[in-house]
């Protein structure tokens, strides 16, 4: 188990933390934010190529403060691979075990051993520099294994593969997270989280926003990032107030007043509710009695699979259509249409974290 | 077109003042090897002065730059990889050699080892003697040359980055093997580099040599020897000749660092 305490840390203007942060042995861990959030220095932190001004981190019970980077056992696979072009793929592969007390025949042997669990072992003799981008983190990984780390930090390690590749390499990351292997990945990309992690850290600023299963992320976002950051872009802070003649209560937002399913106690809050779940109307619907607003389409962007309409109905609103809706009404922007948003399908938070 | 007018001129421009720097350079030193013949460029090969001071200028030379390299690596690759204070004023330091006449930093030497100096005194009680000894042509030849082994280091080093050391630490590797399996033979091509150029200006040294020892002779003080015993043709045939020794031990350094570095990469 790695357990990370109270870690401070500060470099010029940036700030990371303090915060705690626990990964269970055997987890798959995705750590999500955008660049410059402070990923890879925890990472960092964590192997020890930099120092914490507060706090601790233990790995398995042991305090990684009084153990040097070189005896953390800690498996770090860099954004760039970083295979050492002076060493062939099996001098790469072999470069931990060099130093090991072992005869040459067993070294060649675990060489060979590893190359073939990661299915590299028709490029050891290779030279590193003509290796495709799947093989060469294929070689670093067996080159991490080879020093049997008890935890794999990994760093954007999907980023500028092909798609191909890309699938490729997230089952096989799988597979060896079923094996045992605790697993700590930062990525920027929350489709890649939701498909790896099992629990998942959000970061911003050098701050850890919230951790939970990927589920629960997308379905109760801390905040407006990590909305945004997990694809909920319709999350407006909103204020309930009581109607007359209604028992539910209304999330305020601006001039528009949104019926809410639940009866939630007064008080500030925010409201989200998913792209799919906001439907259009050329005229005012009427077989609906509440959350039916005017908007003015403002903008219409094109997706694979149908497409994306932003709408200004006092305040910015994300509709998404599949095909089939995007032909039932041409839109066009400009168009002033309706929009209807079912109660159930909006989600309201007592207050921003 | 106009554009591609306005271009072509200006390569043909750029071209020609290229080519007159090209001329400045290759005019002397063809003349001064073409002027002996073919006969008398080889005819000081038949004198054993000359060609015992090449062979000890090209070996003193060597063992100047070698040496100079087990303290100079080590420093290259601190400054390269650590943050401290006062490192741009080191970095000035180290090129002050190279900036300063180097008349001047024979004299410099020569003030700071001579026999009745405190520190040639030490250095003569534990067996070292600087002034017109083997040692101290290889002390004024380093210190002229060696900043040209540090800057090739150093800005190796600094190219190459922490990344692949950062990768060798985390694989499980303390940091003495780090830099002899990871740091040095990725740096080598910029190391081999930086000390054929050191090692060039090493045996070219004059000034500061001929102060601290002009005996044993470097063939540069051999060269300007006989032209004052012997006047100017004299002197113009072991130039020539060094010249061509020089130019030959040049090229093959630099083909063989060149080799070894790309059977490494």
């Amino acid at each position: 188990m790695l357990d990370i305490r109270n870690i401070k840390k500060s470099i010029g203007q940036f700030q990371l933390g303090s915060f705690d942060l626990q990964i269970a042995a055997g987890s798959y861990f995705v750590l999500l934010g955008p660049s410059g959030s402070g990923k890879s220095l925890l990472l960092d932190l964590i192997s020890g190529f930099e120092k914490p001004d507060e706090g601790k981190i233990l790995l398995n019970g042991i305090d990684l403060r009084k153990v040097q980077p070189y005896k953390r056992k800690i498996g770090y696979l860099f954004q760039h691979v970083m295979l050492f072009p002076h060493l062939n793929v099996a001098q790469n592969i072999g470069y931990a075990i060099q130093s090991k007390n072992m005869s040459a025949l067993q070294k060649k042997e675990n060489i060979k051993q590893l190359a073939e669990n990661f299915g590299i072992h028709d490029l050891l003799h290779r030279k590193t520099t003509g290796l495709s981008g799947g093989e060469a983190q294929r070689v670093a990984l067996a080159r991490i294994f080879a020093s049997e780390p008890e935890i794999l930090l990994l760093d954007e390690p999907l980023s500028g593969l092909d798609v191909e590749l890309k699938s490729e390499m997230i089952q096989f990351f799988k597979t060896l997270n079923k094996k045992g292997l605790t697993i700590l990945h930062v990525t920027h990309d929350f489709d890649e989280g939701v498909r790896l992690a099992d629990t998942m850290g959000i970061m911003h600023n050098g701050s850890l926003l919230q951790t939970g299963s990927p589920e629960s992320i997308a379905q109760y976002p801390a905040n407006k990032f990590v909305a945004h950051l997990t694809g909920n872009r319709n999350f407006f802070p909103a204020r309930l107030i009581t109607k007359a003649q209604f028992s539910e209560k209304f999330a305020k937002i601006g001039d528009l007043e949104i019926q809410l399913e639940a009866n939630f106690p007064a008080g500030d809050g925010c409201i989200f509710f998913k792209e799919n779940k906001v439907e259009l109307y050329q005229h005012k619907p009427l077989s609906f009695r509440t959350n039916c607003f005017p908007a003015e389409i403002k903008h219409i962007q094109k997706l694979p699979f149908g497409q994306e309409i932003l709408l200004d109905a006092g305040m910015p609103i994300f509709v998404r259509q599949d095909e089939k809706n995007e032909h039932q009404i041409r839109h066009q922007i400009g168009d002033k249409v309706w929009l209807h948003i079912e109660p159930s399908d909006i989600t309201f938070m007592q207050k921003q974290l | 077109m106009n554009k591609s007018i306005h271009t072509q001129s200006l390569s043909l421009v750029f071209s020609i003042l290229g080519g007159l720097v090209l001329l400045f350079v290759l005019t002397p030193l063809l003349r001064l090897l073409l002027a002996p013949g073919l006969h008398g460029l080889f005819a000081p090969t038949k004198d054993s002065t000359v060609m015992q001071s090449i062979a000890f200028t090209l070996s003193t030379a060597f063992a100047a730059t070698f040496v100079s390299g087990l303290f100079v690596i080590p420093l290259a690759w601190i400054v390269a990889r650590k943050q401290f204070r006062f490192k741009n004023l080191l970095n000035a330091i180290i090129d002050l050699p190279v900036m300063i006449p180097h008349s001047a930093a024979g004299i410099a030497l020569l003030g700071l080892l001579n026999r009745n100096s405190t520190v040639g005194n030490i250095a003569q009680s534990i067996g070292f003697t600087f002034v017109d000894t083997s040692l101290g042509v290889a002390v004024a030849m380093a210190f002229v040359s060696l900043p040209f082994l540090y800057h090739a280091a150093r800005d190796t080093f600094e190219t190459i980055g922490s990344g692949y050391e950062k990768v060798a630490e985390n694989l499980g590797a303390g940091p003495w093997r780090v830099f002899f399996t990871v740091s040095l033979p990725l740096a080598q091509r910029g190391i081999l580099s930086g000390f054929v150029m050191m090692f060039g200006r090493a045996m070219s040294e004059f000034g500061a040599v001929v102060i601290l020892a002009y005996h044993p002779m470097i063939t540069p003080v051999m060269i300007y020897d006989r032209l004052n015993a012997y006047g100017l043709q004299e002197a113009q045939r072991i130039a020539a000749l060094f010249l061509l020794i020089s130019l030959v031990v040049f090229v093959a350094l630099r083909y063989l660092s060149n080799k070894t570095a790309h059977a490494r990469h």
